[in-house]
């Protein structure tokens, strides 16, 4: 149990730090930017870390970051396949292909007025250009 | 009105055609087949002989199998009109109680949709004016709440429905903390540019009356955010319809539209999936424009549209 209070003052004793840094003289440098997250999500570690193990919680449930990390170490090789295959592969193909479609597309809309949203359509309309299509069409009904 | 209309029509018409000209390759080999098993005159005759073939020149080969295309019972891709009958049987023509009717799927998937909306929007407000108010929260919450969304929705569901599992937490709750998850997000962004949306002029007047920090929430803050909140709304209850049905997959659900899903890709029944499909993007395109109504209404009410 004892393990579990300590957690608490290390959370405690954290975000005081913290609120002392955001707060502090050297608040705007960009160390003290780097090290306010980074302190946070360590503690965020450490307290999981030891509320894990102080409850005894089961493994199956909720592991200790701990294991994780060791785990990640272990399997390092396998780790940098699977970052090839969905990031390099996977991801980064269809970040490709979904700008290209987006820059495409917005081609399109900008090229014909016939896609655009009606407020944008109906404005050229008024002021005259080059909107033949809707004033042959629509010149009748565009009021009501 | 009819200047919105034409061209919405006309992107829909079209891509009712690319969609119905798609279907006819996607189906063909499991017509053809059962075509020859009919007796037909199939070039090339035999599945096997067919099977690494392009489709789109057994379709300029063998034009007699077209129409079948359209009507299989377990399509690749079914047609338009055949999840178009799905979805009208499955909705007017079945009552609302019966396990078959999508409406009854939809509410399930839509009860968890919302009660994670209304966790998330809260939480995201919450979270947001911790954010404004304290510069400490600011620098350290922020860069982990970015962090947050780059997990994957579909690693980290089983996990949650796990772990409240394993504390006695069931039925609709895990769910909603998912949907809960992917909301909070976008209205925490949105609130926080909405909370500091006014100027400096108007928190310097609070200051001369002598404001305290609530009152210039409550009189100022908050009234000025309401147009970046409605936004974020927008996207986050779209988003809470995604995690419901996300957390409905891992635990094998028998009911909501994620189950519907699941069950249609064991089964593969591509007409039931397609239909739910459809089901979901009624269901979150109502849900949007429920929320640019209150919104409309909302603004005009307090001036500010």
């Amino acid at each position: 149990m004892s393990i579990v209070f300590f957690s608490i003052v290390v959370w405690i004793a954290a975000w005081a730090l913290n609120v002392k840094l955001a707060n502090g003289t050297a608040s705007g440098t960009r160390l003290v930017k780097v090290i306010v997250p980074t302190l946070f999500g360590l503690t965020l570690l450490l307290v999981w870390e030891m509320l894990v193990r102080g409850l005894n919680v089961p493994l199956v449930i909720l592991p200790p970051p701990s294991l994780v990390i060791d785990t990640m170490a272990d399997n390092l090789a396998i780790l940098w396949k699977d970052f090839v295959q969905t990031f390099l592969k996977g991801a980064l193909r269809g970040y490709l292909i979904g700008c290209s479609a987006a820059i495409l597309t917005a081609f399109l809309v900008d090229r014909f007025d016939f896609f655009k949203p009606r407020a944008v359509a109906r404005g050229k309309f008024y002021r005259g250009a080059s909107n033949h299509w809707y004033r042959a069409h629509f010149s009748d009904v565009v009021w009501l | 009105m009819t200047q919105k209309l034409l061209p919405i029509l006309t992107v829909i018409l079209a891509l009712l055609a690319a969609w119905y000209v798609a279907v006819v390759p996607m189906n063909i080999k499991s017509a053809l087949t059962t075509a020859e098993r009919a007796g037909a005159d199939v070039v090339p005759a035999g599945a096997k002989e067919r099977r690494d073939l392009s489709t789109i020149g057994l379709v300029a080969k063998n034009s007699f199998a077209i129409p079948a295309t359209f009507s299989q019972d377990r399509p690749r891709l079914p047609a338009p009109h055949q999840v178009a009958s799905e979805l009208w049987k499955t909705t007017v023509e079945k009552k609302i109680t019966s396990k078959r009717s999508l409406v009854f799927h939809a509410w399930i998937t839509l009860s968890a949709t919302l009660l994670g909306f209304a966790i998330g929007t809260g939480m995201g407000i919450l979270l947001a004016v911790g954010i404004v108010h304290s510069r400490a929260m600011d620098m350290s919450v922020m860069p982990w709440a970015i962090a947050s969304q780059t997990i994957p929705i579909l690693a980290i569901a089983p996990m949650i429905i796990v772990v409240l599992n394993s504390v006695g937490i069931q039925g609709l709750l895990p769910k909603a903390f998912i949907s809960a998850y992917l909301s909070f997000f976008p209205v925490v962004v949105g609130m926080v540019k909405g909370l500091r949306s006014p100027d400096r002029m108007q928190l310097d007047l609070l200051k001369t009356y002598n404001s305290s920090a609530l009152q210039s929430l409550l009189k100022l803050r908050l009234p000025a955010s309401l147009p970046y909140l409605f936004a974020s709304l927008k996207i986050g209850i779209a988003a809470s319809l995604v995690g419901a049905i996300v957390g409905e997959l891992p635990t094998g659900a028998v009911r909501g539209l994620g189950a519907r899903l699941l069950a249609g890709s064991y089964y593969g029944q591509t007409v039931q999936i397609w239909s739910a499909l459809f089901m979901a993007a009624i269901v979150a395109a109502s849900l949007v424009a429920l929320v640019g109504l209150i919104q409309r209404l909302t603004l005009k009410k307090m001036g500010m549209s």
